[in-house]
């Protein structure tokens, strides 16, 4: 009731002197304009590093990495984590592991076709279960690779939207349908040395030529708007994946041989992280005690976005702070204004005081003043700071350019950037105003407060 | 004549007033005055200007402590208490009325009515009843929603009164409350003054007018801080 009253006669006495009110206001605006675009760019920024180290190296999966001391083994090219190991992960891990992500030691570049004139362009790569999921893949007909196909080294296939109109006309019509695919290494060099068995005993077959079942189609992400601007969509390359151990079957590689220094395992999504690496902590210790050449470790994503965020943080602190500074000279202003104001009613005071008014009432009642201005400074610093944040999103692109690193810009044109502010950053705003009208409104209020009734109603 | 009764409202003994204390310039405005107002009482504190009469009327409306003597206002002594209970005294005990109306501005008539009742912690409506029946009593319904500067001179001053009036104060405290307006208007305000005290309000009225206080029951007459006559029948000693 008081505080109804309250704001409507301090909203009076702000309107009677509009620009005295609006000049008061600018340091406080322009204080938590600062602010609101620090607050907001920090967000950003947070998230979309969150958003590049998920995507980039996948936020449910762990990374087990395992180095030796070769030089003390006989047999350099062996890596510790064998098949067995990855077999074992998968069949006694916890539910919530979904893979062990696994590749084919090579992947073939050629066409996908049915015959001479239904064809598309395709790149074979072999998969493994978990890859759909964390790669962010969507299907669209037909199911991705699962493990009994990696298992059983099946010659099935999932292929893309586009391949799929390309050979079959629409997507529903590829699902069971047979499909021939032809390609060889590009360039005869294997993928991932990492993943390539050293050891000569193979033959390695450069080119295949297979006949496989489509059992699903996904989405192709047309992110840079390629296929657009493609007049002949026949030769788009895009990718058509396998399970790994059938691409290593028809490479000749015995998938069994192969031995990692890394894997990924893929988790069914990031809640049950500790639950997993405690599970990958134990049952790699009891593979490896009695090897002393062998060490691991068992890492996730989660801390280095920890780090990531501490620094945006502090920076985001450090810049607030300056900016603190403008509010500090805004309240100041406020201060010698609201003095003025109150010398300019100090007959006002009397009278109310004459009328029955304790010293609280007449502070709230100046109070409130201060802390209106101040709020009504954050609506439009807020306004301001939001103007500011679409400026530049607006102009996004051209601060992309200026980043070195090919794979961050690739990453952050094909990123729907948005610099708005957070409720966070509207709640500390309203804080920070609050906090500033109350200080530097204080001393004057408490001193039209004190004021003696007599020489108030005196006051001429 | 209404009836009177003996039961005071300012009962006033000894009562100086001192500015500058121990300082060269010291001093004395009020030279131990002994005072008693008795409920229904009208009023006239008369004198011409410097004799006090102004500190003597602020010491009265409790806007000031006297230095010393015994103020007892419906027989509590509040010569010594503290702002707020003094607040409380003249938010719910006394009306004041001033020579320049001393309306807030940019409130509407009825708001500044509400007011004093606003600080007494009454509700919006009840509040509101309250001022637009107090706007009848002095005739100014119609006016309700006009803010001062809307305002002929006696139509604030009638604002003023309705004002005094809002909590039910046990005493009216007018200020020169003709001061400031013509024949006319004083004359319209007088007759409110009369009609309240007819309806049994206590009212002290300041003046330095001998007409004006011809129209009361009792004129108290001040000079250089002490009272030099009262016709009225309740105690009055001189020092």
């Amino acid at each position: 009731m008081k505080i109804f009253e309250n704001i409507r006669y301090a909203v009076g006495a702000i309107l009677l002197n509009k620009k005295r009110s609006f000049l008061t206001m600018i340091g406080i605006i322009v204080g938590l304009s600062a602010v609101i675009t620090i607050v907001s760019v920090g967000d950003t920024i947070t998230t979309v590093m969150n958003e590049f180290f998920m995507s980039t190296f996948g936020g449910n999966n762990i990374h087990v990495c395992s180095y030796s001391d070769s030089n003390d083994s006989g047999d350099s090219y062996k890596y510790a984590i064998t098949q067995d190991e990855t077999s074992h992960i998968l069949d006694n891990g916890p539910d919530s592991i979904v893979d062990v992500l696994q590749q084919s030691a090579y992947s073939y570049k050629g066409k996908a076709f049915i015959d001479d004139n239904m064809y598309s362009a395709a790149s074979l790569s072999g998969v493994s279960s978990g890859y759909a999921k964390s790669s962010n893949m969507k299907m669209v007909e037909g199911r991705f690779i699962n493990r009994k196909d990696c298992q059983e080294k099946k010659a099935a296939v999932v292929i893309s939207d586009v391949a799929a109109e390309n050979c079959f006309g629409s997507a529903k019509n590829a699902i069971g349908k047979s499909i021939l695919i032809q390609g060889k290494i590009p360039d005869q060099i294997p993928q991932d040395t990492d993943e390539m068995p050293q050891n000569d005993k193979f033959t390695i077959n450069t080119t295949v030529y297979t006949n496989c079942v489509v059992v699903g189609v996904y989405k192709y992400e047309d992110k840079q708007g390629k296929l657009k601007n493609i007049d002949n969509k026949r030769s788009f390359l895009t990718n058509v994946y396998c399970p790994y151990s059938y691409l290593n079957y028809v490479s000749g590689i015995e998938t069994n041989d192969i031995t990692y220094n890394f894997i990924q395992v893929a988790c069914e999504d990031n809640t049950h992280l500790d639950e997993v690496e405690m599970y990958l902590y134990d049952f790699l210790d009891s593979r490896f005690q009695d090897s002393d050449n062998y060490e691991y470790m068992v890492l996730d994503i989660r801390e280095d976005l920890k780090d990531i965020s501490m620094v945006v943080t502090v920076v985001t602190i450090v810049f607030i702070l300056v900016a603190a500074i403008s509010l500090i000279v805004g309240g100041i202003g406020l201060m010698n204004t609201m003095l003025v104001s109150i010398t300019e009613r100090t007959k006002e005071i009397g009278i109310k005081k004459a009328l029955g008014a304790k010293k609280n009432t007449i502070r709230a009642q100046f109070l409130t003043e201060s802390v209106i201005i101040c709020l009504i400074a954050c609506a439009v610093g807020v306004f301001c700071g939001t103007l500011i944040g679409m400026i530049i999103e607006l102009n996004i692109d051209k601060i992309i350019d200026l980043i070195k690193n090919d794979t961050i810009v690739y990453f952050l044109k094909n990123t729907d950037i948005k610099i708005t502010p957070s409720a966070g950053a509207v709640i500390i705003s309203v804080i920070f105003s609050v906090t500033v009208g109350v200080i530097f409104g204080y001393y004057p209020a408490n001193k039209g407060a004190k004021m003696q009734p007599v020489d108030a109603l005196r006051y001429e | 004549m209404p009836e009177q009764n003996n039961k005071a409202v300012i009962d006033m003994t000894g009562i100086i007033k001192r500015y500058y204390i121990g300082m060269p310039n010291e001093l004395q405005i009020l030279n131990g005055i002994s005072l008693k107002i008795n409920e229904g009482e009208f009023v006239a504190i008369v004198g011409e200007s410097g004799s006090g009469k102004s500190t003597m009327m602020n010491i009265i409306g409790a806007l000031d402590r006297p230095t010393e003597g015994k103020y007892l206002f419906n027989g509590e002594d509040i010569s010594s208490l503290s702002d707020k209970k003094l607040s409380l005294i003249r938010n719910k005990e006394i009306g004041f009325v001033f020579q320049n109306f001393n309306l807030i501005p940019r409130t509407s008539a009825q708001k500044n009515i509400e007011l004093p009742m606003m600080y007494a912690g009454k509700g919006r409506k009840e509040r509101a009843k309250k001022a637009m029946e107090l706007l009848g009593i002095v005739g100014m319904e119609e006016r309700a929603d006009h803010n001062p500067n809307e305002l002929s001179g006696g139509q604030k001053q009638r604002v003023a009164i309705a004002r005094a009036m809002a909590n039910d104060p046990s005493l009216i405290l007018a200020d020169e409350p003709t001061g400031a307006l013509d024949t006319k208007t004083g004359r319209v305000v007088m007759d409110i003054f009369h009609k309240l005290h007819k309806s049994g309000k206590t009212i002290v009225l300041i003046t330095h007018s001998p007409e004006l206080a011809k129209e009361t029951q009792r004129i108290i007459t001040i000079s250089d801080g002490s009272v030099v006559s009262d016709t009225g029948g309740a105690v009055n000693e001189n020092f």
